[in-house]
């Protein structure tokens, strides 16, 4: 077994290569049949089953019983690989399906996550990564635990872990099942609970051995499904070979069309706001940067939010932990960037050119400033509107579609897109395979963080340390079982939106975790009171204010909103864990031995979890 | 053994300079460019660089910025003698 293992990590490109070819050879046997006159609704069926059917199978394909292996993959993931299996890790539902149509919305304020959500990663780089690989630890709680000592920092740091990616992990779930109703035509409760098999066959028995070979699987899925309608888009409307360069004569055009069509001028009546519900029509110009102060600081706010997230969820943290050295874990963390880049830096393009599908009137698919009825008749109106997802109101009852009188919702960007700019049903079946792909490897990875900080870290190091491997891998995934079903039943009950839920965690993170896990490896003298109060301090303040913000009422203070808490538990944060470990002794010597150890690649892991 | 302690102690200082370096280039292309935003896009019709900014050059600064800081910081290992093997 472990040869054939070693012949399988050597192999990894050509392994990955015939994947991505046999992918291909799928995609265009689906669109032959799609010719040759199968129903859209088959086609669906077979992208959404052959694609989990496959993830499934690489899940079980590595299985396995060393707690090395469920725990860091067996620490032997090269790190283009653990890029490609962290970009997948990150880029959650939300990043795939809702990004691009916040960006189409929201415009320029929106693109602050595309800057905090990859410059992060410096930070995750240079601050955190390469040293956590030295330590060795099986879990980010394992560092806290074992470099402040103790169970209460443990533990905090457990809690702080569940809450952040428990968050997460329901809207993960919900996108799933999302995408998976629509696909197989099947009530959404229904797509909730089949996601989460898919989800459980890729991680349960192989741990995160197999979430990184099923992740990497999902990302090359992903980025096809993602790339290749922009690129389709942008060559059809002849605006250029690559979307992402060519996207800014098209940015130049949609601002001529907006003053066309007085896009922020015109408001929908009070009424038609009221009937379209949680749908919204494009009131903000694809460009506005604003010069006012409180605009400019709502930027930088939500940018450093999501950045410092970035650097402390555990979930992506975790994946710098399966690679064999820490110069791998480095380059790897620059791998993960390009990665995800590859996407971001898409978004904005798929935007711009849904944008200038809609409105240009000399386009066939342009529908703004056009009559009301041609509009309605069109199919992707009439079966995006039957799901809900698109409304048209027709305010002043003049029979010309104006901007204020198309209500969306975001999503529709990425899923509908292929049908907005006519390409063939073969590429919408594609795009609901990547959604799926994008949410659920992500949450693979979630569930799998939570359920690994209760095994080893509440289970193994608090509740019973004497327990044999074997027990602690039936715990494992035991609790994989449950926290996934928790996840699935929050989902299922429709308790979260995709991504208030998803900010939400970068916050819970930012606020409870970044400072004690980057003082514990750059501030020597930071010690377990200090870490202990940094967390609890951190964590609660930025919940209160959470609480308070989203569901008493309360007006947030100099605009920081729901989305941004972190500013309030951050500082916090910070200050209590400074002042609190200045009061109290220093760290024992052992401790500082230990910092030093990490601080240099060379030598013995310090645990050996 | 104290030929070592120093080596390394070197080794730290030259990582704090590299980290404070890759740091300050991080919060130009994080926070300043941004603030700029809409300086930055210009005149109507102008190519809008302030959106660019936003929605592509940072990302690509954040690229070079990181394989940068790994090739520099795994030189300064080497260099060091504190690199694996």
């Amino acid at each position: 077994m472990m040869k054939l293992e070693g012949g399988f990590i050597q192999n990894l490109g050509r392994v990955y290569g015939i994947y991505t070819l046999g992918f291909l050879g799928f995609v265009i046997l689906m669109a032959i049949l799609e010719q040759a006159g199968v129903s859209s609704d088959a086609i669906g069926w077979m992208f959404v089953g052959f694609t989990i059917l496959i993830y499934a199978l690489i899940g079980v394909l590595s299985r396995t019983m060393q707690s090395s292996e469920y725990y860091v993959a067996g620490r032997q993931v090269p790190a283009v690989f653990n890029g490609m299996a962290t970009a997948a890790d990150w880029m959650s539902g939300a990043s795939f399906i809702a990004m691009a149509g916040g960006i189409y919305l929201g415009g320029y304020p929106y693109m602050a996550f595309l800057v905090g959500w990859t410059g992060g990663y410096v930070l995750v780089a240079s601050l955190i990564a390469p040293y956590l690989r030295k330590f060795g630890c099986y879990t980010v709680p394992d560092f806290i635990g074992t470099r402040y000592g103790g169970n209460l920092a443990r533990l905090c740091a457990v809690i702080i872990l569940v809450v952040a990616s428990f968050t997460y992990v329901t809207a993960q779930i919900t996108g799933t099942g999302i995408v998976a109703s629509r696909a197989l035509a099947i009530p959404f409760e229904v797509g909730v609970w089949i996601g989460l098999a898919g989800i459980l066959f890729c991680s349960m028995l192989g741990g995160m051995k197999a979430v990184t070979w099923t992740q990497v699987a999902q990302y090359i899925v992903l980025i096809i499904a993602y790339l290749l309608p922009v690129f389709w888009m942008s060559n059809s409307l002849d605006y250029g070979l690559i979307p992402q360069f060519a996207q800014f004569d098209a940015v130049l055009r949609v601002q001529e069309l907006e003053a066309l069509h007085q896009v922020g001028i015109l408001k929908p009546t009070a009424a038609a706001a009221a009937e379209a519900g949680g749908l919204k029509s494009l009131s903000v110009g694809i460009n506005d940067a604003s010069d006012t102060l409180m605009a400019k600081w709502k930027f930088f706010t939500l940018v450093l939010c999501m950045m410092l997230g970035t650097a402390s969820l555990p979930h992506v943290l975790m994946r710098y932990f399966t690679t064999p050295s820490v110069k791998a874990a480095r380059q790897s963390v620059g791998w993960s960037l390009v990665f995800i880049f590859l996407l971001y830096f898409t978004a904005p393009a798929l935007a711009t050119f849904t944008k200038l599908s809609i409105l240009d009137p000399n386009l066939a698919t342009g529908i703004i400033g056009k009559s009301v009825a041609d509009a309605t008749a069109l199919d992707w109106v009439q079966k995006w509107s039957n799901v809900g997802f698109v409304k048209i109101i027709d305010g002043n009852g003049d029979g010309i579609l104006q901007i204020n009188e198309f209500f969306m919702k975001g999503d529709i960007v990425v899923l509908a897109t292929p049908e907005i700019a006519g390409l063939p049903y073969v590429i919408s079946g594609l795009v609901a395979a990547g959604g799926l792909a994008a949410a659920m490897s992500t949450a693979d990875g979630l569930l799998l963080a939570i359920a690994n900080a209760l095994s080893h870290d509440l289970y193994y190091k608090i509740i019973d340390p004497k327990a044999d491997s074997k027990t602690r891998l039936v715990v494992a995934r035991i609790l994989l079982l449950v926290v996934g079903a928790a996840a699935a039943y929050v989902a299922s009950a429709k308790l979260t939106g995709i991504l208030g839920a998803v900010a939400w965690a970068f916050c819970f993170a930012n606020s409870g975790l970044f400072f004690p896990l980057v003082l514990g490896v750059w501030w020597k003298r930071a010690n377990r009171a200090g870490a202990v109060a940094g967390m609890v301090g951190g964590f609660a303040s930025g919940a209160w204010y959470l609480y308070m913000v989203q569901f008493a009422g309360m007006t947030p203070w100099l605009g920081l909103d729901g989305l941004r808490f972190g500013m309030i538990g951050m500082p916090i944060s910070l200050v209590l864990m400074v002042v609190v470990s200045l009061m109290t002794e220093e760290p024992d010597e052992e401790t500082q031995k230990m910092v030093d150890a990490i601080r240099v690649p060379k030598g013995e892991t310090v645990t050996n979890a | 053994m104290s030929n070592e302690a120093a080596g390394s102690s070197s080794h730290w200082e030259k990582s704090k300079s590299l980290l404070y370096i890759t740091l300050a280039i991080w919060a130009i292309f994080s926070f300043v460019v941004h603030w700029f935003g809409d300086a930055l896009n210009g005149e109507a019709g102008s190519f809008p660089l302030g959106y660019y900014m936003a929605g592509q050059g940072s990302q690509i600064a954040f690229v070079i910025l990181v394989f940068w800081f790994v090739t520099r910081q795994n030189k300064l290992d080497d260099e060091h003698g504190v690199s694996e093997e």
